[in-house]
């Protein structure tokens, strides 16, 4: 997390510990240690805080796993906000201790394969979502992301010649660099079907493409999920 | 082929655009956590109020073997039962009186699945007169007849459109519709002083009035076992008002043999009786005179 996350991340802890009466001040190092699943059950027990910065925590895992599914970031900003909000309405379901956010994975492709239902489900929700303050126009960040969004295209053309379960695989083990077992667990799958669908869709791709590039990120731990 | 990589790098969301999206959330979380509430509330209560139409409308006369299911009010009738109440007279005046019937706000009133029969659909349709018509019983076009009931005899008709007795396959209904709100059951009495009882469905504004349907079990239809009266009753068992034409319809069209006959088929079994208990006897006093002839002869 960058240092501005921390701040970000500090100072919604803080929230926490206000909301929480019984909490001593000086237990501040300790809320910001909390792990994903503390602040998992405290959602589920209705803690809006706690679900926030779980929201400030995953936000840009999911905001990029949606952009690299859907292809446009100014969609994925509004999947990330869905994600989210159909998050807190299955806050509710018990996970197991790490798997917070592998399971925010398996809602976001939920999310992203049902869009249009989705977005219509949270239409009301997205509405009310404050207009855009006046930000500085950087110019390299707005070139940027238009490339980005080109190059995404080229590789969610060749993506989409996989069948829809091979592509859920493929873009959470070798895109996103989520484990088998993380896979599975977003996917609500045997970990020997992830291993056997991301097999066949590695040998369909790279007929399609010798060059591997569709594997090929700028982040050098993405030759990890190659070498697996 | 270029160099260039497909996947674009991992970017962080703007600062500025994470932090009003967090505001969204937390506002839209802490906006909605009443309403999935009220949601699942309104669900539930949707889930009661059918279950409890389910079990309001049911009639049980015909011992809990007929469904009554009111229809959408979507329901638009058919031109056969528009011409059928455009045809009906108003029930009160001179013949041919016209009723002031609406054919066209004609709906469902109830539909029951009788086994072995079919299905008995009630049409009802109001007047201008603020009554209704039916295709059960008629025209009540100014609310003046507090209960009215009928008979039917249903079944397979000879060429001539008379009811076939013989067929086992006939049924035999008594139909009421009835303008006492606090009704609440109908009541067969009969000629052994047992009775039977059967639930009022009550269709509301603008009808407002209450309907149903009895089959007339068979064991019904002998001498000594049929009805004698059909009544209706509040909630407390109070009767409001009685009504003994059916009944005696029934036992005249029993007469005239267009209704299942009573008589013949209640002393087929004693005539059975008596043969055989004859047939016993003569056997037993042959036996007897046969032996007193054998020791008459000296036979040991």
């Amino acid at each position: 997390m960058s240092p501005e996350r921390t701040r970000e991340a500090r100072t919604l802890a803080s929230v926490v510990l206000r909301w929480n009466p019984g909490s001593a001040v000086g237990h501040e190092r300790e809320e910001m240690e909390l792990d994903d699943s503390v602040l998992w059950a405290r959602s589920a027990s209705g803690d809006a805080d706690a679900f926030t910065l779980l929201f400030t925590r995953h936000a840009d895992e999911i905001y990029n796993y949606c952009f690299r599914r859907i292809g446009e970031w100014s969609v994925a900003e509004d999947a990330l906000s869905i994600v989210f909000l159909e998050a807190w309405r299955r806050r509710g379901k018990e996970l197991p201790p790490g798997k917070v956010l592998p399971w925010l994975y398996g809602t976001a492709t939920n999310v992203v394969r049902n869009r249009r239902r989705s977005e219509r489900r949270y239409r009301a929700a997205l509405s009310r979502v404050p207009a855009p303050p006046s930000e500085p126009d950087i110019g390299e960040e707005v070139v940027a992301r238009l490339d980005d969004e080109r190059r995404i295209t080229r590789a969610l053309d060749l993506l989409v010649k996989l069948p829809r379960d091979q592509q859920d695989v493929f873009v959470l083990c070798a895109w996103t660099q989520l484990s088998y077992e993380d896979a599975a667990f977003a996917l609500d799958i045997p970990v020997g079907t992830v291993r056997s669908r991301l097999s066949r869709a590695r040998a369909f791709l790279e007929e399609l493409d010798p060059a591997g590039r569709h594997e090929q990120g700028e982040t050098p731990s993405t030759e990890g999920a190659l070498e697996r | 082929m270029s160099s260039e990589t497909f996947l674009p790098p991992f970017r962080e969301l703007p600062r500025a655009r994470l932090s009003r999206r967090a505001q969204h959330l937390r506002a839209e979380i802490t906006r909605d956590q009443p309403v999935w509430v009220g949601r699942k509330r309104v669900l539930a209560l949707a889930v009661l109020a059918l279950g409890a139409v389910l079990l309001a409308t049911p009639a049980f006369g015909l011992r809990d073997r007929i469904v009554h299911l009111f229809a959408a009010d979507e329901q638009h009738p058919p031109e056969l039962i528009r011409r059928y109440f455009r045809n009906q007279a108003s029930g009160f005046g001179p013949p041919g009186t016209p009723s002031g019937v609406m054919p066209g706000r004609a709906r469902v009133a109830l539909a029951a699945s009788v086994p072995g029969y079919g299905s008995q659909v009630l049409w009802v349709a109001p007047t201008k007169a603020g009554g209704f018509c039916s295709t059960w019983i008629g025209c009540n076009a100014r609310r003046t007849s507090r209960f009215q009931a009928t008979l039917m005899i249903s079944g397979p008709t000879s060429r001539n459109s008379q009811p076939m007795p013989d067929s086992p396959n006939v049924h035999v209904f008594f139909e009421g519709q009835t303008i006492l709100r606090p009704a609440a059951s109908a009541v067969i009495r009969f000629e052994d002083g047992s009775s039977d009882r059967v639930r009022i469905v009550w269709v509301p504004r603008p009808i407002d009035a209450g309907f149903f349907l009895y089959e007339l079990p068979k064991a019904h239809w002998k001498v000594g076992k049929r009805p004698v009266a059909l009544s209706v009753e509040g909630t407390k068992g109070n009767r409001l008002a009685r009504n003994s034409a059916p009944a005696r319809y029934f036992r005249e069209a029993q007469m005239s043999h267009l209704a299942p006959p009573s008589a013949a088929e209640s002393n087929t079994t004693p005539l059975w009786s008596i043969l055989a208990a004859a047939a016993a006897i003569i056997a037993a006093a042959g036996l007897v005179v046969w032996r007193l002839r054998v020791r008459g002869s000296g036979r040991p």
